[in-house]
């Protein structure tokens, strides 16, 4: 609309300068005339009605939004439900509008999907109101309570194959706080901590260093599970895969934690880590992250390098998701730790061009190859 | 398009009504004894060839045209015109300036330049409005801007017929005038500069 505010302005300088420079005093009035219809005004009120909101709960679950804008004022009024990002529309149009003469009631029906997680306005609605001249534009926000908390969606896993094996390492875990009962074999002797049983008091090394030691012995538990989840941006950093990959460490977290591992959780990306811990505690914890989980800049390599003093400390069976176009240097640098590294593919969007599904197919003999699960769909967990 | 084809009417209409008030000019009448006499209306051929060629069909250039014909009958009412005849009769040659005031005859064409320029600013919406209506179905909207020529023409309707009525206001003072000519002036460069950034 900048053209038409232009041109009006050009014809008003026009007579504007024909009357100047032949000093013809009527020709002012003619010069009045275009910049009159700026001044007719925009001002607009709308308020919304009638709202039915059915929320989501998951990640893919139906939405349906419905309601009512009242617009009073004289132009064109364009109302907006931002969906963009946050759902997929499947049926209904987000975008309402029209003629207002004076008074006006526009109906959005919208249903579809939800593709974001964490808590999610879906009522974020916008009215852009042109006047009647098509000069001036206001717009206005409205203010809808249709707030819905999605969730990553946890599916049940029934089986884990690859773990129906020994640990290998005598060291499963050798964190203090929240373990399984402390075994018999003797690990170390270490300062006194507040809370730990005065049966453990090494009373001799304490009398010889004249500080209280306490003996420590290997924990009897089960081997803690890291997962470490690619978000790092990349060029192919598709919705597809991410919403794939947190579903499949939301159900692997809870398959491990039911089973009483200690779980714990990176996200490459962010660089965010959560530590290991037992329990329903830390799988609200990490549910909590993975919900608010998204691409960021980092590097999964020196996401990797940055955490791994810290895996290596815990040693635990690394469980490295990530997607097809990911050049596995983060797993190298965790084997090449001595850390036990299981890598499993995530499917991420389907490609319709031949080309690129013969590139995806070359890249999973590739993964395959290297000892990666490749998952075709998030319901068959295979590790 | 629609409103393409529209802004093509007009233009024809108001090339049409500024070649028939120049006609009745003497420099008209001059002009056809060396050229043709349908050369005035070599106007026209803008508009049309604007269309053709996906330009803009009532442009600027073709409005500043038809203003210098409608303004030739009325530029008896230009004091730099009075003035330059009353220099050139005060340096003693009272003859070309009596020519001069004869080729030029008052003829009041003040009414029909009101109308080539609402009639202008009608083009320039029509101009505009399928470049608007089509960015409105890009962005999935699907609704008619018709309203807005409507609304126009009556606006337009209005202070046409009421022209008379707002041009017998006088203040007595030029200084008005001035005032008035100075603060549009100053809003048209400012909206100019203001939208260039």
């Amino acid at each position: 609309m900048r053209n038409l505010e232009r041109d009006l302005i050009m014809a008003s300088i026009v007579i504007v300068v024909f009357s100047v420079s032949l000093i013809i005093e009527r020709l002012m009035a003619l010069a009045v005339v275009p910049l009159l219809l700026f001044l007719f005004p925009s001002r607009f009120s709308a308020g919304v009605r009638d709202i039915h909101f059915s929320a989501p709960a998951y990640v893919g679950d139906e939405v349906i939004i419905r309601f009512a804008v009242n617009v009073v004022g004289l132009g064109y009024a364009k109302i907006v439900l931002k969906t963009e990002g946050i759902m997929d529309v499947s049926d209904g149009n987000p975008k309402a509008g029209g003629f207002v003469p004076f008074f006006r009631k526009f109906t959005v029906n919208v249903r579809g999907k939800a593709i974001k997680r964490g808590k999610i306005n879906f009522g974020q609605t916008e009215v852009i109101f042109n006047d009647i001249f098509l000069l001036k534009e206001s717009t206005k926000e409205l203010e809808m309570d249709a707030t819905a908390e999605v969730k990553v969606r946890v599916k049940k896993v029934r089986k884990v194959r690859a773990r129906r094996k020994k640990v290998r390492e005598s060291y499963p875990d050798i964190d203090i706080s929240k373990i399984g009962v402390p075994g018999t074999d003797f690990r170390e002797i270490r300062a006194y901590i507040p809370g730990d049983p005065v049966k453990f008091i090494n009373w001799k090394a304490t009398a010889k260093r004249n500080d209280i030691l306490v003996n420590e012995f290997e924990v009897e538990g089960k081997r803690a599970v890291w997962f470490v989840v690619n978000t790092s941006s990349h060029s192919f950093s598709e919705r597809e895969y991410l919403e794939n990959a947190l579903t499949v460490t939301a159900s692997l977290a809870y398959y491990f934690t039911k089973r009483g591992h200690k779980t714990a959780l990176t996200l490459t990306g962010s660089g965010k880590t959560i530590h290991p811990d037992l329990g329903k505690k830390q799988f609200y914890r990490m549910m909590f992250e993975l919900t608010n989980a998204e691409f960021s800049g980092k590097d999964s390599l020196i996401a990797m390098r940055e955490v791994k003093k810290l895996i290596m400390y815990h040693m635990p069976f690394v469980v490295y998701i990530t997607h097809i176009h990911d050049d596995m240097n983060a797993v190298v640098e965790l084997i090449k730790s001595g850390l036990k590294c299981k890598t499993v593919v995530v499917a991420g969007k389907e490609y319709e061009n031949d080309l690129a599904k013969i590139a995806r197919e070359l890249m999973t003999r590739e993964k395959l190859r290297r000892g990666a699960d490749v998952m075709k769909d998030v319901i068959r967990v295979r590790m | 398009m629609k409103y393409r084809i529209a802004s093509l009417v007009i233009a024809i209409l108001s090339g049409i009504i500024a070649v028939e008030t120049f006609r009745q000019t003497v420099i008209y009448g001059m002009m056809s004894l060396v050229l043709p006499q349908w050369i005035p209306y070599a106007v026209l051929a803008a508009p049309l060839i604007g269309f053709m060629a996906e330009k803009r069909v009532f442009s600027l250039g073709y409005y500043i045209a038809l203003t210098v014909l409608i303004l030739i009958p009325l530029i008896q009412d230009s004091e730099v015109f009075e003035g330059m005849v009353d220099a050139i009769y005060s340096l003693g040659y009272g003859e070309i300036s009596r020519t001069i005031l004869g080729m030029f005859p008052y003829h009041d064409t003040f009414l029909t330049l009101t109308l080539i320029t609402f009639l202008y600013i009608a083009g320039i919406y029509f101009e505009n409005m399928d470049g608007i209506e089509s960015r409105l179905k890009a962005e999935g909207f699907g609704f008619t801007l018709l309203p807005t020529p409507i609304f126009l023409a009556l606006v337009l309707s209005a202070i046409y017929l009421k022209i008379d009525a707002i041009l017998s206001f006088k203040t007595g003072s030029d200084f008005i005038y001035a005032i008035v000519t100075i603060t549009v002036f100053s809003f048209s460069v400012i909206a100019l500069w203001r939208m260039g950034r």
